[in-house]
């Protein structure tokens, strides 16, 4: 019931720059439904990539038949890790790396953050927050999955237990109102002005409210007939969908890094 | 025996040759009765007089010998020039195809470098190749023999592509074999702009928002449009056209930005090996000769993952704009000190290990070696290098911005004008009375002629 990659649905974002080599796929194709064996999931499929300086990260996401979410990192496509939740003090110090930081490629590796100036004096020299890459890159896919993921309406139904899963008569939507920006909700945010006793689809936010607006732009690719839409906030970021058919999905194969130039950069 | 008069009337004679078995008419060709054996072009087994045993009768023995399926049908890769070890389909690989061709009776090399993703003969390469699909490479691939045929160039490469909000552009880089027409003189800047054919202006870029639609050139580029675009930053939309509305404003729409971070991308990420190339005595770049003294040897794959066996194919960009420093002024005075020139940066230069991240291939060894180079202040800049045949390619496929070093923060407008604080205001002084009474009566009296005159 996950909406992220497919891996036959590659062709369909190849035009936005997004390639995975065919070793690649090969490992994929036996290491993911592996993967869902293993550990008891319903489903299991690619989000994207994420690069870094030596190796770059393959992520993928697994969910089970109740709607809980986990995600796994590797670098060469056959041996998966999970990663580790995120917290809210480790969210607070990623917020304070620098912005132009890649990912090295090696999940061990740990950034020292600088002390904060305040009461230097009074309190005793505690050692400086460090916060490794595999957490780096667990709050970077938490990010970009609650900013970005976005699927078209109407894909999902609502679950007894509050979550939203893809909806099995979704008979996909029409040309037209693939590249209107309208037609996409986020998966994972809430309309504002949902209140707590609604349960349809409807409460997830429209792909129209992103903040600056322009950062969404939708294209249709002449050649598969897809239509695309590529996020400028997060560059990498590709949601597909193809018209009247359910095939609809999105991914990210990028650097991870959030685009905070896009109020200048949009035309 | 002699054959008898001609007027008696002639007999069958019984012979040798007249058995009927041998026999063979003067109109039929000579072949080879089939035999009656069941196996149809085996001729019946006949009993040798000399050597004990059958007479020789292989089958098809009077026929071409039997040749084996895969001698009739040979597998595709074998085909396929350049190369060695088999390959496992068309798609894995794009051909740095070179076809020599024929041109008005001189031999021009058409170069259709496209993208290479990762070789399928390559065991499990770990880092995700870029290109385009199979589709769009073909594509790409028709597109720019097109190009090449109408607008006649010498040697076309494809380029790669930029992303753009509302359509994307496809970039050819050509040569061309003669310089097009200049442009119609515009107002002279400070910084003149190179010839076409020099420094930033050596190629010619070419650019469509669709690959089956018409190629469109983009115009040479002046040093103040590439300084321009080292200080913003914006999205291409897609049409030439559009203004670029960034401060300080840019000298040109959309097409002269466009041109400008081509120069930018294209002098600052493409690479080639070492080995390739080397700088003539006049400073241009030729195919290097392998038994010149000071050459140096193709590279292994593992050689190629270190960064000195990479060179800067192009000049680098300096600050003013050109490549080349501008030609100091004849009529210096003496006293005044020389201009402080950037000192220029020539065509292979070895790269910057910080700015390219290598990637070699897997460990696992075998097949074809193929090395990444991706470039980290560029990113979507890729150079491709295999060490065995020596090919490499270079390709961009970006938003068409370098890495920032820190967030935006745009130039503030100029200070607002002052007033000039040297000047003091001067009073004007007033018409003394008389004369402004002298006035005024003079215009009564004019008031009153014209009046009385009427």
């Amino acid at each position: 019931h996950l909406q992220s990659m497919e891996l036959q649905h590659h062709p369909l974002v190849a035009s936005a720059g997004v390639t995975l080599s065919v070793a690649v796929r090969a490992a994929l194709q036996s290491s993911l439904p592996l993967l869902c064996q293993t550990q008891r999931f319903a489903s299991a499929k690619l989000l994207g990539q994420i690069r870094g300086l030596s190796a770059d990260y393959l992520v993928a996401i697994g969910e089970d038949e109740v709607g809980e979410r986990r995600y796994f990192y590797c670098v060469d496509g056959v041996s998966w890790a999970a990663l580790p939740t995120a917290s809210e003090p480790e969210r607070a110090l990623c917020s304070r790396l620098p912005a132009g930081l890649l990912f090295t490629g090696d999940p061990s590796h740990s950034l020292t953050l600088p002390e904060l100036e305040d009461d230097a004096a009074e309190a005793e020299p505690a050692e400086p927050p460090s916060v490794s890459e595999e957490v780096r890159l667990a709050v970077t896919v938490e990010q970009i999955e609650n900013e970005c993921a976005m699927v078209p309406k109407g894909a999902l139904a609502p679950t007894a237990w509050g979550g939203f899963r893809s909806d099995p008569s979704f008979g996909g939507i029409k040309a037209e109102a693939a590249l209107n920006l309208s037609s996409y909700v986020l998966r994972n945010c809430k309309a504002p002005k949902a209140g707590p006793m609604a349960f349809s689809a409807d409460t997830l936010a429209s792909a129209d409210s992103t903040v600056p607006a322009g950062a969404l732009c939708t294209r249709l690719d002449p050649a598969t007939g897809a239509a695309l839409v590529r996020s400028l906030l997060f560059p990498g970021f590709v949601a597909y969908c193809q018209p009247n058919t359910p095939v609809y999905g999105y991914c990210y194969f990028g650097d991870g890094k959030k685009n905070v130039d896009i109020p200048f950069m949009l035309p | 025996m002699c054959s008898p008069p001609s007027s008696l009337p002639t007999l069958p004679m019984h012979s040798v040759r007249s058995r009927p078995s041998l026999q063979r008419s003067s109109r039929a060709p000579l072949t080879l009765r089939p035999s009656r054996c069941h196996r149809r072009h085996r001729p019946r087994r006949q009993r040798c007089p000399t050597v004990a045993g059958w007479r020789g009768t292989r089958p098809c023995s009077s026929r071409a010998p039997r040749t084996r399926r895969t001698d009739r049908y040979p597998p595709l890769s074998s085909t396929m020039r350049g190369s060695s070890t088999p390959r496992v389909g068309v798609e894995m690989w794009t051909l740095l195809a070179r076809t020599e061709r024929r041109v008005n009776g001189g031999t021009s090399a058409v170069d259709l470098g496209l993208a290479i993703p990762a070789a399928a003969s390559n065991p499990t390469p770990t880092r995700s190749g870029a290109s385009l699909s199979p589709e769009e490479t073909y594509r790409a691939h028709l597109s720019l023999c097109a190009l090449q045929r109408t607008a006649k160039l010498q040697s076309v490469r494809f380029f790669g592509k930029i992303l753009g909000t509302a359509a994307d552009y496809y970039v050819a880089e050509a040569r061309r074999a003669e310089p097009p027409e200049p442009p119609e003189a515009s107002e002279p800047s400070a910084t003149p702009a190179e010839e076409y054919g020099s420094g930033c202006n050596a190629l010619s870029y070419f650019v469509t928002p669709e690959l089956g639609g018409t190629w469109e050139e983009l115009p040479s580029v002046t040093p103040e449009a590439i300084v321009a675009a080292s200080r913003t930053r914006k999205f291409f939309t897609g049409s030439l056209d559009a203004d670029v509305c960034c401060f300080p404003p840019f000298p040109g729409t959309e097409r002269h930005y466009l041109r400008a971070q081509l120069a930018r991308i294209a002098h600052g990420t493409t690479l080639c090996p070492s080995h390739k190339y080397a700088l003539s005595p006049e400073g241009a770049v030729e195919p290097a000769d392998p038994e010149a003294e000071g050459a140096l040897p193709p590279p292994t794959s593992s050689q190629l993952c270190e960064p000195a066996s990479w060179r800067h194919k192009n000049m680098g960009i300096l600050a003013i704009g050109r490549c080349t420093n501008l030609p100091s002024p004849e009529e210096a005075e003496a006293d005044a000190p020389p201009p402080q020139l950037e000192p220029e940066k020539p065509a292979l230069l070895p790269i910057e290990a910080s700015d390219w991240a290598l990637v070699g291939p897997a460990a696992l060894g075998g097949g074809a070696a193929v090395v990444w180079s991706r470039s980290l202040r560029w990113p979507g800049a890729i150079a491709v290098s295999e060490a065995k045949e020596g090919r490499y390619a270079n390709l961009y496929l970006g938003y068409g911005h370098p890495v920032a070093a820190g967030p935006m923060s745009p130039s503030p407008p100029p200070p607002i004008e002052g007033d000039d604080p040297t000047a003091e205001p001067v009073e004007a002084e007033d018409m003394p009375l008389d004369d402004e009474n002298a006035a005024v009566r003079e215009a009564a009296e004019a008031a009153l002629r014209a009046g009385a005159e009427e």
